[in-house]
């Protein structure tokens, strides 16, 4: 790690021949040199030693703690609001660790519920309106909504309540059980880390 | 809201009615909204926001004279404070013509006998106008002399600008 | 391989169907042709298209003309009306301008759509033609207006209408307001002698003889299009979608700068600046010589019809 001082947008950092350009900075394509864009903390992280690419990279972390922004690749939890014949909508919460401060809409298509069989996929045995699911944003999908996906074994429904008000535990992929009934509802569960 | 593949910049300046010296007056801050759209919209990196929009909301308490340069200003030192990826801050100043003589920052009464003005907003560190305007006559060596005059003022004002933002952040800091 | 012209008249069909969404090719064309001096058109960077001025296209108005610029056509009326002087000014008349984009132009100029560009256009205007609040550099000489100092003037109302749009639309308009300026005729006036200090004076509006208004200080707008490296002058609205940035710059006949305004875009480097003062410098007299030809043409036809 290297020295830290602050920096505002527009001050040069170097020459894009010696200094790799990372977040919060840019190469300018006209002289070829590394400018800031944003307020904040410059740091200079040096490269591992295997890379091809020996330079050093500068960043940038922003003085404002922002809220994180959903991109495309990263794994959000989200509750689901509504369900229906083939799609459900969720408010995203939080993006990797970070919760976020503005609201996001996410919407899960029938067929990113799961990998397998597709179009057999019934959505009201998948989800519920309040379940919190952990998903991976696809795209920025369309003006109202991010696309998500849950097609993966360690993505669905992590926490839902049952019809009773118990916490339900999970059973299997796609069973969970309340503790204070013993009935079992269909869901597209989560696995967890083990 | 339009879906669109990099962000919006949204720009709205009003006056209060109290900030001119008579009250109520002021007819030609119409277009100022659209001058500090442009003066700003070459400077922000939209393509980091899709599908989000940047608005910038600009309320003169009390005009003195040169306001839209201490408008564009005041925006492009929101934004940094913001956290808002820019290529540069932007730094505004304009320029009155009275006869033979060349002011700068001219004050409201200034203004108001000034037979010509320059206003430029320009990006010091990277040298590079973003807006430029210019009414009454002249002649290009005056052209010429005034441009100068206002990109070396922007230059000791995107100084200032920085030293401010530095101090800001790290009082935060601790 | 094709004919060049009956390419360029596809292209043209092509263009009728779809205002905007160039593919890649025709952007790189566009920008490629434009850096070699060989534009879509067959121009130069800093040729205009053939200009055509109607004078007295509105009877009724004070003063009207109609400029087409390739297929950019505008109107421009002046009215005049008995008004008081402000306050201020108690020596000048005043001058207002407005532009209006009809929907016939754009379909996106319907309702409000329109509106950011014709305030956009009128301020522009109104810096290039009546300089600074003091009255200074103004390309319209105001104290000409006056009737009685402090009590009448004329209020000169120029309205311009933009009927099509391909382009380049500032430059038109300009060219429209100094055609129907040098149309228009200010009726004589009558004021009664004799009045006392604090009344309204009476006036009486001849029918019959009329002052032709002087242009001679009105300047031209020559609007420089940056695509690339290059400037081009009269772009367009393909050309115009593919620029980085555009300044209008409004020269009078000495050679001095009237007024200034960069117009959206990426930033630019002052000595670029500069070296476009000094291209629409050498345009401009082109400009004006052609202008003033076209509106002797127009007046002497409407003489004769």
């Amino acid at each position: 790690m290297g020295q830290e001082e602050m920096v505002t947008p527009g001050e040069v950092l170097g020459k894009a021949t010696e200094v790799k350009a990372g977040k919060g900075t840019y190469v300018a394509k006209h002289n070829g040199f590394v400018y800031a864009s944003l307020t904040g903390l410059l740091r200079t992280v040096s490269p591992p030693p295997e890379s091809p690419d020996q330079r050093p990279t500068v960043e940038v972390t922003g003085h404002k703690a922002h809220g994180a922004v959903p991109e495309p690749g990263s794994v959000v939890i989200a509750r689901i609001t509504k369900v229906m014949a083939r799609m459900a909508s969720a408010d995203i919460m939080c993006v990797g660790p970070k919760s976020v401060r503005e609201k996001f809409t996410g919407t899960i298509r029938q067929q990113d519920v799961r990998a397998t069989e597709i179009d057999k996929v019934d959505m009201h045995l998948s989800f519920r309106p309040g379940d919190i699911v952990r998903a991976l944003v696809l795209s920025l999908g369309d003006a109202r909504a991010y696309f998500l996906s849950t097609a993966k074994n360690e993505l669905g429904v992590v926490s839902a309540e049952s019809a009773a008000g118990g916490t339900m535990v999970p059973i299997s992929w796609t069973e969970m059980q309340c503790p204070l009934t013993g009935q079992i509802e269909q869901r597209k569960v989560a696995k967890n880390e083990s | 809201m339009m879906y669109s593949d990099i962000g919006r910049l949204n720009c709205n300046v009003s006056y209060t009615t109290f900030a001119a010296p008579v009250r109520g007056q002021g007819s030609d801050h119409k277009e100022f909204s659209s001058m500090l759209h442009k003066a700003l919209e070459g400077v922000i990196i939209l393509e980091t926001f899709p599908k989000t929009t940047v608005d910038v909301f600009a309320l003169v308490l009390e005009s003195g004279g040169s306001d839209l340069p201490v408008v564009v200003s005041c925006a492009s030192l929101a934004l940094a404070d913001a956290g808002i990826m820019m290529y540069d801050l932007v730094a505004s100043v304009s320029v009155s013509c009275l006869g033979k003589n060349l002011l700068i920052d001219p004050v409201l009464e200034e203004e108001s006998y000034q037979d010509g003005s320059l206003m430029i907003a320009c990006m010091p560190s990277r040298y590079e106008v973003t807006q430029l305007t210019v009414t009454g006559e002249w002649s290009t060596s005056k052209f010429n002399e005034a441009m100068q005059l206002c990109l070396d003022a922007s230059a000791k004002l995107g100084e200032i600008m920085r030293s401010c933002l530095k101090e800001a952040a790290s009082a935060t800091q601790e | 391989m094709r004919n060049w012209t009956e390419l360029l008249l596809i292209y043209r069909y092509i263009y009728i169907y779809r205002m905007v969404g160039l593919s890649e090719g025709e952007k790189e064309f566009i920008k490629g042709g434009i850096a070699q001096d060989l534009r879509s058109d067959g121009r130069k960077r800093h040729t205009y298209r053939p200009i055509y001025v109607e004078t007295g296209v509105i009877p009724q108005a004070n003063g009207s003309a109609r400029v087409r610029l390739g297929a950019t056509d505008v109107i421009a009326s002046v009215k005049a009306e008995l008004g008081k002087p402000s306050s201020l000014q108690p020596d000048k008349g005043k001058v207002a301008i407005f532009v209006d984009c009809s929907p016939t132009a754009a379909p996106m100029f319907e309702g409000r759509g329109g509106e950011d560009l014709s305030a956009e256009l009128s301020g522009a205007l109104q810096r290039c033609l009546l300089g600074s609040k003091s009255g200074a550099g103004a390309g319209i000489d105001l104290s000409s207006l006056v009737v009685v100092e402090g009590k009448v003037c004329w209020d000169l109302y120029i309205d311009g209408l933009v009927v099509s749009a391909d382009g380049n639309i500032l430059d038109a308009l300009g060219a429209a307001i100094k055609a129907a300026l040098s149309n228009t005729g200010i009726p004589r006036v009558n004021v009664a002698a004799g009045a006392a200090n604090d009344d309204q004076p009476e006036v009486d509006i001849s029918d019959e003889e009329f002052l032709q208004f002087d242009t001679s200080g009105v300047p031209v707008i020559v609007t420089l299009t940056k695509v690339g490296k290059h400037y081009i002058v009269d772009a367009t609205s393909e050309e115009e979608s593919q620029m980085s940035s555009a300044v209008s710059i409004s020269i009078n006949r000495q050679g001095h700068i009237c007024g200034m305004t960069k117009r959206g875009g990426l930033g630019l480097d002052p000595s670029v600046i500069l070296d476009m003062v000094s291209v629409a410098n050498f345009v401009s007299r082109q400009l004006f010589d052609k202008l003033d030809s076209e509106i002797s043409a127009a007046e002497a036809d409407e003489d004769e019809s």
